[in-house]
């Protein structure tokens, strides 16, 4: 449930992590990323409106919060720089950061997702994802560009669709006409940076969906100057113009 | 009176409810399980088929209307998984769970028949399988890879 917030890569003087167990009706069970794709949400939506209200660029901020951890800071800029962080401000771009701790802390790996948006017509889409990762030693890169490349995939259709409701006993959805998956047309351009490690090989799997929503919701603020608090988000939260 | 056509170069036929989908009849009767079955409803594309060479969904196809028609599965798409289309999926190691695959193969055989040279707006607009495994980058890669490679062949083969 706090997966990816309890053990923290930031520097933060004053630090406290509490969580309860809700009773939930509905029988829940294990998803692509476990707990991370949610308390990364929140976590990372919020360092992004404290950068936001001390008025310091993302990626500066983050950077500042990850002076002490030489791995998780070589991921961050090697995604800032690859997307060419800070250079332009054409493109509606956002940053995410998480170190994802295998279970039982048997892995550390290092995410960094620089994504920029593009507008069509009235609607802004995310156009392509720079992801950092740094998983130790890459027995088969090619492998891991694979699971960089579907896991944003995976991590596109959370943030956009996967939306199931309740009612009268069961889920109102059924089938892909009313949960709809992520089409080909709506795949963002990835750009994969693994990096060089001399660790031993981490987790891969599912390391890469985490930062992906909280760095869309960021570009969208920037975008739109709407904040997005709730997965998925809304067709109306892509809508360049305020209704 | 059964169903008679041609499946992959061979004669078969299907005595049974006309109503079944064709599916149904290639996997269970004919037990050739490449393609897939995933919705049910002709949205997801994993049950793709060749009818006369135009790719079709086949789990909501019943199977009278194959009668007498030539229908082309993943097994026969080519001698020897040699098909362009299947040269690029190798080459760039697309599949991940492989479950959407055979469908995906043959709706882009298909594509490719339609559009030699495919946009990526033409992709866009053609290709709607779908993929849990998200390949689509990969997916877009090989067709404009199978594409090239019809053009370095020559004339474009038609499955």
């Amino acid at each position: 449930m706090v997966d990816g917030i309890y053990n923290q890569s930031y520097r933060l003087p004053h630090f406290l992590v509490e969580t309860i167990d809700t009773p939930l009706p509905i029988p829940v069970y294990f998803m692509r990323s476990v707990g991370s794709t949610a308390a990364v949400f929140f976590w990372e939506s919020f360092i992004s409106e404290l950068a936001h209200r001390a008025n310091v660029d993302q990626y500066a901020y983050r950077r500042n919060l990850l002076a002490d951890d030489p791995l998780a800071l070589r991921v961050l800029t090697a995604a800032a720089d690859a997307a060419s962080w800070g250079k332009s401000n054409e493109v509606p771009r956002g940053i995410a950061f998480n170190c994802y701790i295998g279970r039982g802390g048997r892995f550390k790996t290092y995410v960094a997702q620089v994504v920029e948006l593009k507008r069509v017509a009235d609607r802004f889409a995310v156009k392509r994802v720079f992801c950092a990762v740094d998983s130790g030693l890459a027995v088969n890169p090619n492998t891991l560009r694979a699971q960089i490349e579907g896991g944003i995939g995976f991590a596109m259709t959370n943030t956009l669709k996967s939306r199931i409701t309740f009612s009268e006993g069961g889920a109102d959805q059924s089938n892909y006409f009313d949960y709809p998956l992520l089409t080909i047309d709506e795949m963002p351009e990835i750009v994969p940076i693994i990096l060089p490690s001399a660790r031993p090989p981490q987790g891969a799997g599912e390391v890469v969906l985490a930062p992906l929503a909280p760095a869309i919701a960021q570009a969208l603020l920037k975008a739109t100057g709407r904040r997005i608090d709730v997965m998925p988000f809304s067709a109306a939260a892509f809508q360049a113009t305020q209704n | 009176m059964p169903v008679t056509f041609t499946i992959n170069g061979k004669a078969a036929e299907f005595d049974g409810p006309e109503d079944v989908p064709l599916l149904w009849v290639v996997r269970e009767h004919l037990g050739l399980t490449g393609s897939k079955f995933g919705c049910g409803i002709g949205l997801c594309g994993a049950c793709t088929m060749h009818i006369d060479g135009v790719a079709e969904r086949t789990c909501v196809m019943p199977v009278i209307l194959a009668q007498g028609k030539q229908i082309t599965t993943i097994e026969g798409l080519s001698p020897g998984t040699d098909h362009p289309v299947q040269k690029a999926w190798i080459e760039l190691d697309v599949p991940q769970c492989g479950y959407c695959q055979s469908g995906m193969i043959m709706a882009v055989a298909d594509l490719l028949r339609r559009h030699p040279d495919p946009s990526d707006a033409d992709i866009d607009r053609e290709l709607t399988n779908l993929c849990r495994c998200a390949t689509y980058v990969r997916i877009r890669a090989a067709i404009h890879r199978a594409a090239q490679m019809v053009r370095a062949a020559g004339a474009p083969r038609t499955p």
